[in-house]
């Protein structure tokens, strides 16, 4: 796998379809002419045609603006779970890396948490906080943090073996100085790697959060909470399973294309795991 | 049971007042709504059941797994609906609503209204192989009264007593005119079992849970598997009544040998299922399904009026506690939009401003009438400039658990948004739904489908606990139609309540909802009254 | 080796007072509760407040968990609140169908993926590793609902081949057994085989290149026999990892798949339970599928301290 041809492109397919996501969502409502909250009875269920080009809702709202503004909630979402469980997966696994006390401490919670199914996890958080895009955001970054904690953790431990942070050591450099300037950079490109995954589960865990109900709530959309409603009228409304489902397949591709051409080009050799508790 | 002696049990409210009604067996009475009383010679085996070979199981999909089949103790309609197939009560409704008598013969109630003396059929077996007796229904009673919390508040006091083997008397501490509906109403299912298992006790000294499910009915308990099913055998030894099946009254003939409940949440698996003959039949068909069916081979779909769709608004506390926003929000309410969100079609539903079901005509009053609907936004906007609304977030709470209620939430809530309020919708799962309810601060407004009640002093939306809409006029009230003398005075006291709740804005029906189930068109002698009827139902091979 | 054992399975105990402690907590702090479920929506205040007390549901969090650990210790689970019985025996029933389930997912994967990663290691940056490649990508992609719900509409609703969803009992006949799991464990499995595909492909790819491969050829075997018989020997302990792995993702996976096909196994006890705050049940569950998921990680480990002397002097 290593020796192959670093090839760009994956990294470039990835990053366009994630660029048009983007655009989609920041520019996509400017195309519709219709509100994404605004009902028409008298048009539920439209098939996509020229008025409503991914067709209509329950509520006759139009499809294709409603995914736009989905969008925006469904990258949102996944992509702060990324930037905190990076981030406070980064803290613990490093931390659990240096100090051996604390190592066990953080893994054994690591380990408790990721035991637990983590939809489950997900859901019960949901129902014990309350809905709102928050406490998505919260319950599945708790969901997210201990699979990265633990990469970060088992880079961690290799790279504090390397001569060079025994020399930083030797040379009386603080523990945190250490921690953060040494060895954090080094795990970076495999902390990014595994975030641009992460950002793709979370996008799939809050599908799949929406898909069983405890997700966002009406009338907000998201690909979850749209594909949910699918499922009443599935043989009668497909649009309404068709488009959502497309969105939510290719912003998975995207990432993931990502994630593995950046493993390629970097030569990652630490462990990272794809898509995670689902 | 040839002697066919159907007695005609009164729907006309008083009816049961009026003197003692012809004690058991003396005499066959009059007339009757042509229900056949009497007409129709019945053949107990079942009509024609020599000639025509029926299959031998029905397989029924619900949409979950009851609680228990302790039916007097639950709300729940999958709990009743098959506990009805083991169990029995001394009186059941007719369609007409009427009460009729089932595992008893008749009653007699006293001049002052207080004592009813009640007389049982004999030679009813139960599934274990005993007889029926008056203890037996003395001792399943008194356990109703403790179990069931609606029927022990409605008849605080009474008591159910022994006189003979097969007489036992009611005693009531006020002479209340609802008794007999009470004891007939599915929502407060009075079942019959053995004095043993009615006198079972748990470590509290509190009736205990029903865990062995034998009674006089059609079918008897089987098998209950978690999650999957609960098979119900045909009782051989069972005692027909004679007279033709009319709502949950009459004929039970159990043509079918063997039913099977079987538990599938899914809608689209309880559809599918009954498209490859996995299952005969499908119960509770939300309504966007429902057009699909209504045009498919070989199924046929069958509605009933089940229930209304009732918006709440919070009385007590926060912003919608100022009547006048309450006014601005019902005068900008368009009901249909609303109901179209929760039920799709205008087939499924129905508006109505009252808050029984309309065929119960002694309840249909005129009061709220213009209130109710009024689809007027331009008041309600005039209203509300009018008021002390800022711009506060109007909060409705709801639960995606019952799609209806919650798509109806999300089409108030736009029409709230286009009158000019800030809102948000609260999504919860159901017992969050029912706790952030029961508390005054966590909501403003919910709605919830009710389903009908007999007795309209028993709706839910009355009930100071609902949605802590607690006043005194209302409680007299109730306290006024329960003793009222007349059916008309009751009516008149009933009219003045429905017009003060519409007055004061408290809640307001949205419209009444039909439940639909679908079948194979080879069912034959299916019933959906308030629920399923399977007891006659069968497929001709 | 012995020690390290204990040592794991101590650190489980320790592992599994942190779940059990924090998942009390949580579902305690959910509102609502058992009594709405089992009573239903109509049911009076006084229904409510008698059952809550009869069942000690009104007991503050460290009184319930206390007399709930208490009972685990001496190896009572406690009965389901919704249910009425032992927690065991009501897991006991329901785990079948997910057990099944799990098996036929994972053979489906393996079907798929064993041949496809040989195929795509052997002929490497050929069209057909490409287009496995491709495969494995959408595999990955795919979330499994949606996958079964295409399934479903395609080959349930559209071609009627298979039931929409449901379950039937292995006792009553193996071929109905698996009718209705087939599409059910279709959708996992696909999403599974990605994985194993490229593993598979990934360590028979490190393995083609080793010196006692080429000594193989050399010796003039037949390239098939090189492969079945030498690379994927030594290619295989990564591959049985990422079986081993799968199977808790398989699990997990379970809980949407089970609800949307209506299989009454774990996954949809464990939703079911949640939503009736039937407690008991829920530990009781997540108890076993943590000591299940632990020991398939002591296992993984084991193997790997096996290969890789580095990982276990930093464990011990």
């Amino acid at each position: 796998m290593k020796n192959q041809n670093k090839s760009l492109i994956p990294i470039w397919i990835g990053s366009s379809i994630l660029a048009i996501l983007i655009l989609f969502a920041a520019f996509g409502p400017m195309l519709s002419p219709f509100d994404p909250f605004e009902m028409n009875m008298a048009e539920r269920f439209s098939p996509p045609g020229l008025a409503n080009l991914m067709g209509t809702d329950e509520f006759g709202r139009d499809v294709f603006i409603r995914l736009a503004y989905g969008a925006r909630n469904s990258l949102l979402i996944g992509f702060l779970v990324a930037f905190l469980s990076s981030l406070l997966g980064i803290v613990i696994g490093l931390y659990a890396s240096y100090y051996k006390f604390l190592d066990h401490l953080l893994m054994r919670i690591c380990d408790g948490l990721s035991a637990i199914p983590g939809i489950l996890l997900a859901i019960a958080l949901m129902a014990a906080m309350g809905p709102s895009v928050t406490n998505i955001v919260i319950a599945l970054t708790v969901v997210s943090t201990p699979n990265i904690a633990r990469i970060v953790r088992s880079g961690a431990l290799v790279i504090k073996k390397q001569p060079y942070i025994e020399a930083v050591h030797t040379l009386g450099g603080s523990h945190s100085r250490i921690i953060w300037l040494n060895m954090s950079p080094a795990i970076l490109p495999a902390l990014l790697v595994q975030a641009s995954f992460a950002f793709a589960s979370a996008i799939l865990s809050e599908a799949s959060l929406s898909f069983l109900g405890a997700g966002i709530s009406e009338p907000q959309p998201s690909w979850g909470s749209i594909l949910q409603s699918s499922t009443h009228v599935i043989g009668r409304a497909w649009w309404l399973a068709l488009f959502p489902g497309l969105l939510l397949v290719l912003s998975v591709l995207g990432l993931n294309l990502l994630g593995d051409g950046a493993r390629d080009l970097m030569d990652v050799k630490l462990p990272t795991t794809k898509k995670g508790g689902r | 049971m040839n002697t066919a002696i159907l007695k005609k049990l009164s729907l006309p409210f008083f009816a049961a007042l009026s003197l003692t009604l012809a004690g058991c067996g003396t005499e066959t009475n009059n007339t009757n709504n042509g229900e056949g009383a009497g007409t129709q010679q019945t053949n107990e085996n079942g009509e024609g059941a020599e000639t025509v070979e029926f299959r031998d199981e029905l397989n029924i999909a619900m949409t979950a797994q009851p609680p228990s089949l302790d039916a007097p103790r639950t709300a729940s309609n999958v709990a009743i609906n098959i506990a009805a197939h083991i169990f029995e009560p001394l009186f059941s409704m007719n369609e007409n609503y009427e009460v009729t008598p089932d595992l008893a013969l008749g009653y007699e109630v006293s001049v002052d209204g207080l004592v009813y003396t009640i007389t049982l059929r004999e030679g009813i077996m139960f599934h274990d192989g005993s007889e029926l007796t008056a203890a037996d229904a003395v001792a399943s009673m008194n356990r109703w009264l403790l179990v069931n919390g609606r029927a022990g508040n409605a008849l605080a006091g009474s008591v159910f007593e022994q006189v003979d083997d097969y007489t036992l008397t009611l005693t009531l501490e006020q002479p209340f005119g609802d008794v007999m509906q009470i004891m007939a109403s599915r929502a407060t299912f009075a079942i019959i079992m053995p004095e043993e298992l009615a006198l079972e006790l748990d470590e509290d000294g509190a009736p205990a849970v029903l865990e062995t499910f034998i009674g006089t009915g059609p079918y008897e308990f089987n098998e209950w598997r978690q999650d999957q099913f609960i098979h119900l055998t045909r009782f051989e030894a069972y005692e027909p009544r004679g007279e033709v099946a009319s709502g949950f009254s009459g004929m039970r003939a159990a043509y079918t040998p063997n039913l099977f409940f079987h538990f599938v949440s899914d809608v689209n698996t309880r559809i599918s299922g009954l498209r490859t003959g996995q299952f005969d039949i499908a119960e509770d068909i939300p309504f966007e399904n429902a057009s699909d069916l209504q045009n498919a081979d070989g199924i046929n779909l069958h509605t009933r009026n089940a229930g209304i769709l009732n918006a709440f608004f919070n009385t007590t506390e926060g912003i919608l506690s100022d009547p006048q926003i309450r006014h601005a929000i019902l005068a900008g309410m368009n009901n249909e939009e609303i109901m179209i969100g929760g039920y799709s079609s205008t087939d499924y539903f129905t508006l109505n401003h009252g808050f029984t079901n309309p065929s119960q005509q002694q309840w249909a009053v005129d009061a709220g009438v213009d209130a109710y609907n009024q689809n007027n936004q331009d008041l309600a906007r005039e209203l509300l400039a009018a008021s002390d609304y800022n711009g506060e977030t109007i909060r409705l709470l709801t639960t995606r658990d019952y799609i209806s209620m919650h798509n109806a939430t999300v089409v108030l809530d736009a029409q709230l948004r286009a009158l000019g309020f800030e809102t948000e919708i609260i999504n919860v799962d159901f017992p969050s739904f029912m706790e952030r309810r029961s508390t005054t601060t966590d909501w403003d407004i919910f709605i919830t489908s009710n389903g009908y009640n007999i007795l309209p002093t028993q709706i839910l939306a009355l009930d100071p606990n609902w949605a802590g809409f607690d006043s005194e006029f209302v409680a007299q009230a109730i306290q006024d139609v329960r003793l009222a003398p007349t059916q008309e005075a009751a009516t008149e006291a009933w009219a003045g309540l429905v017009g003060y709740v519409y007055e004061n804005a408290a809640f307001t029906p949205i419209g009444h909802f039909k439940n639909a189930m679908a079948t194979s068109d080879q069912v034959e002698g299916f019933v959906f009254f308030d629920h399923p009827v399977y007891w006659n139902a069968r497929i001709p091979r | 080796m012995v020690k390290y054992i204990f040592k794991r399975l101590g650190s489980m105990v320790v592992i599994l007072l942190i779940v059990s402690l924090f998942i009390f907590s949580i579902v305690y702090l959910i509102p609502g509760d058992a009594a709405t479920a089992v009573l239903g929506m109509e049911a009076s205040a006084e229904d409510i407040a008698n059952f809550t007390a009869r069942m000690g549901l009104d007991q503050p969090l460290w009184v319930q968990y206390g007399r709930w650990l208490g009972g685990i210790l001496t190896g009572d689970f406690g009965d389901s609140i919704f249910m009425r019985r032992p927690v065991l025996e009501a897991i006991g029933e329901h785990l079948p169908p997910t057990v099944s389930l799990a098996i036929f997912a994972q053979l489906i994967a393996l079907f798929l993926s064993l041949p496809a990663g040989i195929v795509a290691a052997y002929k490497k940056n050929t069209a057909l590793d490409k287009g496995v490649l491709f495969f494995t990508l959408l595999g990955t992609v795919f979330p499994s609902f949606l996958l079964a719900l295409f399934l479903m509409l395609f080959f349930s609703v559209q071609l009627m081949w298979f039931p929409v969803a449901g379950y039937s009992r292995l006792e009553n006949g193996l071929w109905e057994h698996l009718r209705f799991l087939f599409l059910p464990a279709l959708s996992l499995g696909i999403a599974q085989s990605a994985l194993i595909t490229r593993m598979t492909r990934a360590s028979l790819l490190e393995v083609l290149h080793t010196s006692y491969i080429k000594t193989a050829r050399a010796k003039g075997l037949r390239e098939g026999k090189v492969v079945m018989k030498h690379a994927l020997k030594n290619a295989g302990l990564p591959i049985i990892t990422t079986i081993g792995q799968s199977f808790s993702v398989l699990i997990t996976g379970a809980v949407v798949i089970e609800s949307l096909f209506a299989i009454p196994g774990i996954g949809r006890l464990i939703l079911n339970s949640i939503s009736r705050r039937d407690l008991p049940i829920i530990q009781g569950i997540v108890l076993v599928v943590t000591v299940f998921y632990v020991v398939i990680n002591i296992i993984i480990d084991l193997l790997y301290g096996a290969i890789d002397p580095r990982v276990r002097l930093d464990k011990e």
